[in-house]
């Protein structure tokens, strides 16, 4: 699984970086950043719920088999 | 599509074109309804990023295009602008609804509460400059009014009251935030926040009257000043009433719904006294995770979290699953960003985790009767994932921390 995030969208509240430390970091400019290219398993639950509680639908899922 | 509870559920309506009502649609697709969905929104535009209408939208950053979220093109929704809701018959699962001067019945399978909130109103003379931040009008009024330079007076020291303020410090503005608590935002985060965030605000030149209240204001057509409850009378050219909000519920009254405060509901979001109604974000009233008393949440994340709750409700019947989840806001003030994760209360301890006020990158927690009620951030989001597992446990006890962190 990998996570497409649109950086126009972003509004920068973090909500990522709280719900997904591990996947998402918090760049100078207040617009996060991804960690991880691939999502590993581990991170599937934490990388999915950043998706979902984005306020400005900056954050999707990209499917493996969708490539 | 083929009910997965009895009864058929072909026309759902959702009252509320926001993010609780457009994530509660989304959500609704998502899980397999392939129906009606109508959307009823008392506003001209489109779901768009509420947040900004305090921040960036206000301080002339951003345009109304760009405050659009979208993201519903595929979903087949039949979005009904400028459409209020007027009365509702339960029995006849039915709502009254205006549109201009025009009236209709629309009919449902299912109905979404989803009206969020309107502001609390001052009883004071209607008099130009005087502002409420809501809807997007609202802050389209504003921002064209604070390109004047004028002299702002902000009444309420709150999440809105003080996002205005450092809005119109950004602008250069002269303001003054009048906050009945002892500190700014303190209902909210408490004292020792409390005072951090005021002396922020008095850093970057606010000034800040607390334990004082607007009164009253004056002033010929439009506003030249503002009556304090200590006495003092501030020169003003815009007063921002900004002392909370109501559910926005009037439209139920003489439905029969307990309207008390907020739409009351079961833990799975199902509206109490009726059949096939949910209600979710601002306006939904839920027991507390805790099952002590119960709850409402005026913010954006509590709204994205429960409109998959409440679309599930619509569709599986009362065997849905509650809604538990902690849910967190955010505010961005100056360059602090801070993140509330839970929902603390007046008079909770608190107590920092890690880093220091001082450093300005903190993690504290709030805790009452030894149980932790909520994690707050000071510009660390990125830790508040390593502690949110303590929300709802004891693991705090009285000043020494005692965490298996």
């Amino acid at each position: 699984m990998k996570i497409r995030l649109e950086a126009k969208r972003c509004k920068g509240t973090g909500l990522c970086v709280a719900v997904a430390p591990d996947v998402f970091a918090m760049k100078e400019n207040g617009i996060p950043t991804l960690l991880v290219d691939e999502v590993p398993e581990a991170l599937a639950h934490d990388a999915e719920e950043a998706v979902t509680v984005c306020p400005s639908l900056a954050l999707t899922v990209v499917e493996d088999d969708d490539e | 599509m083929t009910p997965r509870v009895g009864g058929v559920l072909r026309d759902v309506v959702v009252v509320g074109g926001s993010v609780a009502g457009i994530r509660t649609a989304a959500a609704l697709r998502r899980h397999g309804f392939d129906g009606s969905i109508r959307v009823l929104s008392a506003e001209t535009v489109e779901h768009y990023y509420r947040p900004a209408l305090s921040k960036s939208f206000l301080a002339g950053e951003q345009t109304e295009d760009e405050l659009l979220l979208g993201g519903f093109d595929d979903l087949n929704l039949e979005i009904l602008s400028n459409t209020l809701a007027v009365t509702l018959d339960t029995k006849r699962r039915s709502l009254m609804v205006r549109r201009g001067p025009n009236h209709a019945e629309v009919r449902y399978d299912a109905l979404v509460v989803a009206t969020g909130l309107t502001p609390r109103r001052m009883p004071w003379p209607e008099l130009e400059g005087i502002h409420y931040l809501r809807e997007l009008a609202d802050a389209q009024t504003l921002r064209r009014e604070l390109g004047r330079n004028p002299s702002v007076v902000i009444a309420g020291g709150g999440l809105i009251g003080t996002e205005v303020a450092a809005t119109c410090r950004k602008l250069g503005l002269d303001v003054t935030i009048v906050q009945p608590a002892p500190s700014l935002l303190e209902p909210a985060v408490g004292p020792v926040m409390g005072r951090l965030l005021t002396a922020l605000h008095t850093a970057h030149g606010v000034r800040v009257r607390t334990g004082a209240s607007v009164i009253g204001v004056a002033g010929h057509r439009r506003v030249e000043s503002a009556s304090l409850s200590t006495g003092e009378r501030l020169p003003a050219d815009i007063v921002v009433v900004a002392a909370g909000s109501r559910p926005q519920t009037d439209w139920l009254v003489g439905s029969g719904l307990d309207i008390s405060d907020g739409v009351v509901c079961a833990a799975n979001l199902a509206v109490l006294g009726a059949e096939n109604i949910v209600a979710v974000g601002d306006v939904a009233r839920y027991p507390r995770p805790s099952g002590v008393g119960s709850m409402r949440m005026e913010h954006w994340e509590n709204a994205i979290r429960q409109s998959d709750i409440a679309a599930r409700r619509v569709l599986d019947g009362p065997g849905a699953p509650a809604f538990t989840a902690h849910t967190a806001y955010w505010t961005t003030q100056y360059e602090t960003q801070i993140h509330v994760l839970g929902a603390p209360a007046m008079g909770d301890e608190f107590h920092i985790l890690e880093g220091g006020l001082a450093e300005r990158a903190a993690v504290a927690a709030y805790h009452r009767d030894g149980t932790v009620t909520a994690i707050l951030s000071l510009n660390q989001p990125q830790r508040l994932r390593a502690y949110r597992q303590l929300l709802g446990t004891a693991r705090l006890h009285g000043p020494a921390l005692v965490s298996d962190q």
